[in-house]
């Protein structure tokens, strides 16, 4: 059997706990307990017949990716990075915070996700996307749910070709 | 002063009486205004006043805004979580790193009084291992009476993967077990600032999770009781001389059925009755 164990990071308030609950409830709440600044979910998913069961860290939110305790990144297979679309300050140090996780995570698949699509209008989204450090890989809403299989479906699929990017 | 209805019959008395209320009325207004005046001496009068306010506050304030205080409280706690959680980080190590110490010290007490019996490793162990049939978590706990095995999981570092694992009981997700005592222990790490103290037990859903780690994985023990110094001490070596004679060529060869075969593996040296256990409890995963 496939596993991997997925790590949800980024800002403080852009909708990381929210992307998971989505992902493994299917619903939008509040929800949010813990103890050590981070709580771990665990979804199976099937990719053409295969099972994959994706192990997901949620972090608590930190302003840079250099205060999260380093060894919650050891060894994961992939790595989200959620920023807020309706926030510039969650995606201004995106070259800063990507770096730091290329280096501290080498060959992990790296996913940028811009989140809370459902706030901004397409105009705007334009906008942000053509300033942006980096070319985002999905644009997600926790809220309307918009992208959010997608986004780990993604992940399973890469993890299964054993690809990364 | 009291006087009766009838006593102020003339008013030649009742114009006394008007003086001497005069009187009495400038004396107190001359009291208040010196009292007013000087700092110390109204001191005098509010302080007690106030001590017995406070003092009645201290003792009806649990009662009277406890509620609404645990409900402040909660609502505040909510809607700051990740901050807390920033503010939490440091004191939580030093509470993690203190619980510890003192587990330590308190199991070191009875450690004393406790026979240290035959080592697990060696002829000795396999002898009573194969030919006996007891089983090496019967033989380390059989002194304890205090603690069981409950369930052992074989976990990747870092990671947190689950590779294998067996228990008696089911009651909750293996790979989320796993991840999360991965979690702690990473956090622990960091907490800790690599010192010399590490995390060997941890509570968790009412289970003490005894680990102990090898280079590529470790191996957590869920037993439903305290385990005292010689305890895992036994169960230690116990580990040590599965790791070496079964676990490490599984986890090198790292086969597909790795996970049924260290299920196998652990259920035919740690557990009773491992023939009748199903083994798609542990593969099956939802
Ligand atoms: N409208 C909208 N709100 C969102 C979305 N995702 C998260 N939120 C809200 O943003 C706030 C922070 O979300 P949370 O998941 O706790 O962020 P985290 O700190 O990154 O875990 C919460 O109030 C969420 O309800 C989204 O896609 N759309
Ligand atoms: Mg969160």
């Amino acid at each position: 059997m496939t596993k991997g164990k997925v790590i949800l990071t980024g800002n403080f308030g852009v909708g990381k706990t929210s992307l998971f609950n989505r992902f493994l409830y299917n619903e939008f709440g509040e929800k949010y307990l813990t103890t050590i600044g981070v709580k771990v979910g665990k979804k199976a998913v099937k990719v053409e017949e295969v099972e994959v069961t994706l192990l997901i860290w949620d972090l608590a939110g930190e302003i840079s990716q250099d205060k999260v305790p380093n060894s919650y990144f050891l060894e994961s297979s992939a790595v989200i990075y959620v920023f807020d679309l309706t926030r510039a300050s969650t995606y201004s140090n995106l070259e800063f915070d990507l770096k730091y996780l290329r280096e501290k995570v080498p060959g992990v698949i790296l996913k940028l996700v811009g989140n809370k699509k459902d706030l901004i209008s397409e105009s705007e989204l334009q906008t942000i996307s053509e300033n942006l450090y980096q070319k985002a890989d999905l644009i997600t809403s926790a809220k309307t749910g918009e992208n959010v299989e997608d986004l780990f479906m993604d992940i399973a699929r890469h993890l299964l070709e054993g690809k990364h990017s | 002063m009291s006087f009766s209805k009838d006593s102020i019959g003339n008013s030649e008395q009742l114009e006394q009486l008007r003086k001497i209320l005069l009187k009495e009325d400038r004396a107190e207004l001359l009291r208040i205004k010196k009292v007013l005046e000087e700092k110390e001496e109204l001191g005098k009068h509010v302080s007690p006043i106030i001590e017995d306010h406070i003092l009645s506050l201290k003792k009806n304030f649990p009662k009277e805004f406890e509620a609404v205080v645990d409900k402040q409280i909660e609502n505040k706690l909510k809607a700051s979580q990740d901050e807390l959680v920033a503010i939490l980080f440091p004191a939580l190590g030093t509470m993690i790193n203190k619980y510890v110490a003192y587990q330590m010290s308190e199991l070191r007490e009875s450690i004393d009084a406790r026979i240290n019996v035959t080592k697990n490793t060696g002829p000795i162990g396999w002898f009573r291992r194969n030919l006996l049939g007891i089983k090496d978590s019967e033989w380390i706990l059989a002194k304890s009476g205090e603690a069981n095995i409950e369930g052992m999981y074989v976990i990747e570092m870092g990671s947190g993967l689950l590779l294998g694992s067996a228990s008696n009981v089911d009651t909750m997700d293996k790979d989320l077990l796993a991840g999360m005592l991965t979690a702690i222990q990473s956090f622990a790490e960091d907490a800790f600032m690599k010192g010399q103290q590490k995390v060997d037990i941890i509570e968790y859903d009412k289970l003490s999770i005894f680990t102990q780690s090898y280079p590529k994985f470790y191996i957590a023990v869920a037993l439903n009781g305290r385990l005292t110094n010689s305890d895992k001490e036994k169960l230690s070596d116990a580990l040590l001389s599965f790791v070496n004679e079964n676990l490490n060529s599984i986890v090198i060869e790292k086969s597909n059925t790795i996970e049924a075969e260290i299920h196998d593996a652990i259920n035919k040296r740690f557990f009773k009755n491992s023939e009748t256990k199903d083994t798609q409890l542990i593969l099956d995963n939802d």
